[in-house]
């Protein structure tokens, strides 16, 4: 690929042939401003706010549309391109309401940004703005018009990502306005991601209208936990209490994007009926009483029946660190049979028009799941050998490590266990399966923790507690590295990050892989 | 819900035999928009949201892109309108030939202000740009129709002569 | 202005019968599209019209042999020509002439570009309100095509040339290139972002040119009577006939085809019988449509060519002539054009569609008499905020008038505002 070098400022930048000044910029990390462009919606150059000046040219240009040439010299703050930037500003913000104070967006409005930082302070217009109605655009979105910048993103990626072209311009000039169709309201499964791109709070979330400032919110990076595809995400917080979910750009796995489900998957953590205390037949006890009875009920029934009568099932809703631990106490140490959940496949993988999809496969970690146990393949029949010997009385004790959110799994699993003499179930919300349990501990939602899930392409990534459990339920990795310190077993490892180091030593997927180097990004482990 | 295509648009046989000849006027469906709208417009006096969802089927189009040119060209109505569309030039020649004059004269003929339909349904009075016939102002294009070289008395003529 | 000069774009406008093409063709019709089609390779013809020095009709001026000759040499897409007909600049309405008076003039010439630029299909862009011109034009096709001069196998060889009309609907700014390929395309008519030039990317993303009507016309009498014969007439820089459409208060209003050397106060005073009030003063006059800065009474001995006319600050454009006297304001006038412009901005880029209306606020403030004194450079501030900042030029297209009427007419602008009233006579009577 043929590169191509010029300056920016002074300052030497170098790019492909055919990319334009602002990409180039972007890329090396300098912001020009700019609202109508995105990396994965086109040029449209109808913004004019990325004005840049070049030398020996006397018009300013726009740095979205213009190729960066071979030695050109570019200047993005020269007096000339500050004067013409913050001209555009001003008839950016001519007809746009002085909303900031009950705006949504205020706090990552681009405009905001902008004008705070390139802006005039005081507005010249001594005339009334134009009036738009605000807009119910379906299920999940708000048009505000009047304060639409008409960037087109929005139309873009309805017509591009999403293929749905729900959006569009009709009237013109400074009557253009943004809606729908009348009887077709925006209604696809990544509806969404039009909020976040959406550079001011024109189009809104219904779900999160009015919940939080920004700024009073904390961030944490994480991964969604609600398909295979590992979306890169933010869990945002006020307080400890999940209020919304963005998506973060990776470029290997979900773009820019994440589906609406995945969106709105943050409620899981607060549902009314999360498991919040330890129980022995019913009756509270705690983390400490529970092991005690697991372990003696084991070594009593291990010393009858030999190993065989054990057996341990790890989940796709919980991490490798965390099937990891399952495989090394009741595998490793004990000898017991092993099995992963069933993941729940729902219809078929649907693949948008730039790669993004949405899996069909529902939990986070069905790959790193079986990879940490220990199993062999991408299916396999372990469960339904466990099962069988359960009801035929052959297997009499079983510990079930289930961190599915959605209460999902068939009943055939419930109606089998029954038949064991003790069964141990770790669990968030109450279940068949905890329901006819001996023993039930309450576990801890993604949101709650912090691990590593390798999704369908086997792309490792880490997870990050953004808020805290509720009252006695923990992390499954501190419950399971508790019952390894009360059964004498001994882990060199007290966080998921040490848990992770020793899962690299003995699981070969792992091995030339680092949970700090894991980062932000995620890698192929097996690089 | 998918919609049947229906690719007749509710149009007479004329008409239909016309969206015939207008699709293989052009290599790609999507340029026969225009001529549609005009096609729908001429056999029924404007176009409805209902005829620019069909159209929108027919051309398998999202119908807000079909909304978003019918809501773009002057000449396209979303909404009936008198028999009879004045359409008075205000633009520059006109205006310093008499278009304010002629617009009063129609007013207060039809007692009728821009915008309205007079109750009958006969006439509908606007006021439009530059009609490109500057050099015979004041002029006015009454449907399709131009009139030109306008006075007051064959102002008062032509809008007795239409029914 | 001595000049032996006979009209040949509309030598026969006044003749009903030159619709038909039996008339047509006896006044020596379709032969210099026959030598096109069967004599000449793509390139000859290009270089005949280059050397005739032919500069596009529209308003910019491009030379129109250069222009054919930017289509990319291995192209393997079909080219297409689509033919500007939208003529909606305010004062300008020889295209309606030349269509309506002689459509096969118009269609040979098509014939002629298509073959420079080895196209086999042709758009008619015409504005969506010249219906009689529409019609005119699907009965002289008809014709055409029944005597196979378009078709298939046309003037008996094995070439084809389809040629389609396309009616606007309404928008001043599909008159601009790229909007109206975006227009015929199906879509609302937003000018696009070049490069890439139409020349390579136009219509359905293949090579497409896009010529005025007055352009083509001029095409059959440069093939028959040569490039120099053409380039005889006329300036250094500006040969051939040129249409002017003269509108306003003069005696004798319409269309006149005269060469370049003429100047405004020969159009005005010689061409056009003078002012139609004699009463009254010549105030103002617009050289070339609405786009065009105005010009003062102390500057019609401007030469109506592309470059002469340059130097006061203002351009031939489309050569729609527009007098006004000293009935006319000079602010409302502003405002007229700029509430045209407003109106048909075609909302895509932030400076025209934000801008255009706040200065068309200020402009009738200070008609109204309540604008304060810093109004004036604030109107002037907006707009150099605009120029050059657009998509398309359109936004130079709607400040250029005000930056022209306000350096030209500072006083009276002045005057309203000191005076808290417009303190011009305007007359708003029919002037007929």
């Amino acid at each position: 690929m043929k590169r191509v070098t010029f300056f920016i400022n002074n300052g030497e930048i170098s790019t492909d042939d055919g990319k334009t000044i602002l990409q180039a910029a972007l890329e090396n990390g300098i912001d020009i401003p700019h609202f109508c462009y995105h990396h994965t919606l086109g040029i449209d150059g109808n913004c004019r706010i990325c004005l840049v000046e070049i030398a020996g040219n006397p018009k300013l240009v726009t740095s979205c549309t213009t190729p960066a040439m071979e030695g050109m010299k570019v200047l993005t703050d020269s007096i000339k391109v500050k004067k013409g930037r913050a001209g555009i500003l001003e008839f950016i913000l001519l007809n746009h309401p002085l909303d900031c104070p009950v705006c949504d967006k205020a706090g990552e409005c681009v405009l905001q940004n902008y004008s705070y930082e390139h802006g005039y302070a005081h507005s010249r217009l001594e005339y009334p703005k134009e009036h738009f109605p605000v807009k119910d655009l379906g299920p999940d979105i708000y048009l505000w018009t009047e304060r639409c910048i008409k960037c087109s993103r929005c139309e873009r990626f309805l017509d591009r990502i999403s293929g749905t072209g729900e959006l569009g311009f009709f009237n013109r000039s400074v009557k253009t306005e943004l809606s729908v169709f009348p009887g077709k309201p925006i209604d696809n499964l990544i509806s969404l991601n039009i909020v976040d791109i959406c550079p001011v709070g024109a189009l809104l979330d219904k779900d999160f209208l009015y919940q939080a400032r920004v700024w009073d919110m904390k961030r944490t990076e994480s991964i969604c936990a609600l398909c295979s595809a590992g979306c890169n995400i933010e869990y945002w917080d006020l307080d400890n209490r999940l209020k919304r979910i963005t998506p973060r750009h990776n470029a290997s796995v979900n773009i820019d994007w994440i589906c609406n489900n995945g969106r709105r998957s943050y409620k899981l953590t607060d549902r009314d009926d999360r498991l919040t205390e330890h129980k022995l037949r019913g009756k509270k006890i705690s983390l400490d009483e529970g092991i005690e009875e697991l372990i003696n009920f084991i070594e009593k029934t291990v010393d009858k029946y030999g190993v065989e009568s054990i057996a341990a099932i790890g989940s796709p809703w919980l991490t490798n660190e965390e099937n990891y631990l399952i495989r090394r106490i009741f595998g490793a140490e004990l000898g017991a049979r092993l099995a992963v959940l069933p993941t729940r496949i729902e219809g078929k993988d649907l693949p948008f028009p730039d790669g993004f999809t949405i899996r069909a496969e529902k939990a986070p970690n069905a790959r790193g799941a079986r990879i940490a146990m220990g199993l062999k393949g991408k299916k396999g029949r372990e469960l339904d050998g466990i099962l069988q010997d359960t009801k035929s009385g052959k297997i009499k004790c079983v510990v079930v490590f289930n961190g599915d959110p959605l209460l999902s799994l068939p009943s055939e699993i419930t109606i089998a266990l029954r038949k064991a003499w003790f069964v141990a179930v770790c669990e968030t919300v109450p279940s068949g399966l905890s329901r006819s349990a001996d023993l039930v501990f309450a576990g801890n939602v993604s949101t709650e923790k912090d691990g590593t899930f390798t999704n369908y392409d086997e792309y490792t990534q880490r997870i990050r507690q953004a808020v805290f459990k509720p009252l006695d339920s923990q992390p499954e990795w501190k419950i399971l590295l508790r019952i390894a310190e009360r059964w004498h077993k001994e882990i060199k490892a007290s966080n998921p990050s040490e848990i992770y180091s020793e899962m690299a030593k003995k699981v070969k997927f792992f091995k030339n892989s680092d949970f700090n180097l894991i980062g932000s990004k995620g890698m192929y482990c097996k690089e | 819900m998918k919609r049947k295509q229906d690719i007749t648009l509710g149009l007479s046989a004329v008409g239909q035999k016309e969206i015939k000849k207008i699709i293989s006027s052009y290599p790609d469906i999507r340029s026969t928009l225009m001529p549609l709208l005009f096609l729908i417009q001429n056999e029924k006096g404007f176009i409805s949201i209902e005829d620019q969802r069909s159209v929108a089927n027919l051309l398998s189009l999202p119908p807000m892109k079909v909304r978003g040119v019918v809501e773009f060209y002057t000449m396209f109505r979303g909404e009936k309108c008198g028999r009879h569309l004045i359409q008075v030039c205000h633009t520059l020649s006109c205006s310093i030939m008499g278009a304010h004059t002629v617009v009063d004269i129609i007013r207060k003929k039809l007692d009728l202000n821009i915008g309205e339909t007079t109750p009958d349904g006969r006439f509908t009075l606007i006021k439009v740009e530059c009609l490109g016939s500057c050099g015979t102002a004041p002029v006015m294009q009454i449907n399709e129709d131009y009139y030109e070289n306008l006075t007051e008395p064959k102002i008062i003529e032509i809008l007795d002569s239409l029914e | 202005m001595a000049v032996k000069f006979e009209p040949m774009l509309t030598k026969f406008a006044h003749d009903p019968k030159q619709k038909k093409i039996a008339a047509y063709i006896r006044h020596g019709g379709y032969k210099a599209a026959e030598k096109a089609v069967k004599s000449f390779t793509p390139e000859e013809i290009i270089e005949i019209v280059k050397k005739s020095g032919l500069r596009g009709r529209g308003g910019a001026g491009f030379p129109t042999g250069l222009k054919w000759g930017f289509i990319p040499k291995d192209n393997s897409k079909p080219v297409y020509l689509a033919v500007n007909a939208d003529e909606s600049e305010p004062g300008t309405f020889k295209d309606r002439l030349l269509i309506e008076s002689d459509p096969h003039q118009l269609i040979e010439g098509i014939i002629i570009a298509c073959q420079a630029i080895k196209s086999e299909t042709a758009y008619i862009y015409i504005r969506g309100e010249f219906a009689l011109g529409a019609g005119i034009l699907q009965e002289a096709l008809k014709e055409a095509a029944k005597k196979k001069f378009i078709g298939k196998k046309i003037f008996g060889t094995g070439k084809k040339l389809d040629i389609f009309i396309h009616r606007g609907a309404g928008a001043y700014i599909c008159g601009e290139e790229t909007s109206l390929l975006n227009s015929i395309e199906g879509k609302r008519g937003y000018p696009r972002i070049k490069p890439p030039f139409p020349a390579i990317i136009g219509l359905y993303e293949s090579p497409t040119i896009i010529n005025n009507v007055e352009t083509l016309c001029c095409l059959p009498h440069i093939i028959l009577k040569g490039a120099e014969w053409f380039s005889s007439i006329g300036t250094e820089k500006s040969k051939g006939p040129k249409l002017f459409a003269v509108s306003g208060h003069v005696k004798k209003p319409g269309v006149y085809e005269l060469p370049m050397t003429v100047t405004l106060r020969e159009i005005i005073y010689n061409i056009c019988g003078g002012m139609q009030d004699e009463k009254r003063k010549l105030k103002a006059v617009i050289p070339g449509g609405s786009s065009t800065p105005v010009l003062t009474l102390d500057e019609i001995d401007a030469v109506m060519c592309f470059d002469d006319i340059k130097k006061y600050k203002t351009m031939l454009g489309s050569a729609g002539v527009i007098v006004m006297d000293e009935s006319v304001c000079m602010v409302d006038t502003a405002i007229n054009l700029t509430r045209f412009y407003c109106h048909e901005s075609c909302g895509q880029c932030t400076p025209c569609r934000e801008g255009g209306t706040w200065l068309l606020k200020m402009l009738e403030s200070i008609e109204a008499g309540a604008a304060k004194k810093e109004d004036i450079d604030l109107i002037l501030d907006v707009c150099s905020q605009i120029e050059g900042r657009t998509v398309c030029p359109f936004g130079d297209a709607m400040v250029w008038p005000i930056q022209g009427f306000i350096s030209k007419f500072r006083a009276e602008f002045e005057l309203h505002i000191k005076s808290e009233k417009c303190p011009v006579e305007k007359d708003r009577g029919i002037r007929r």
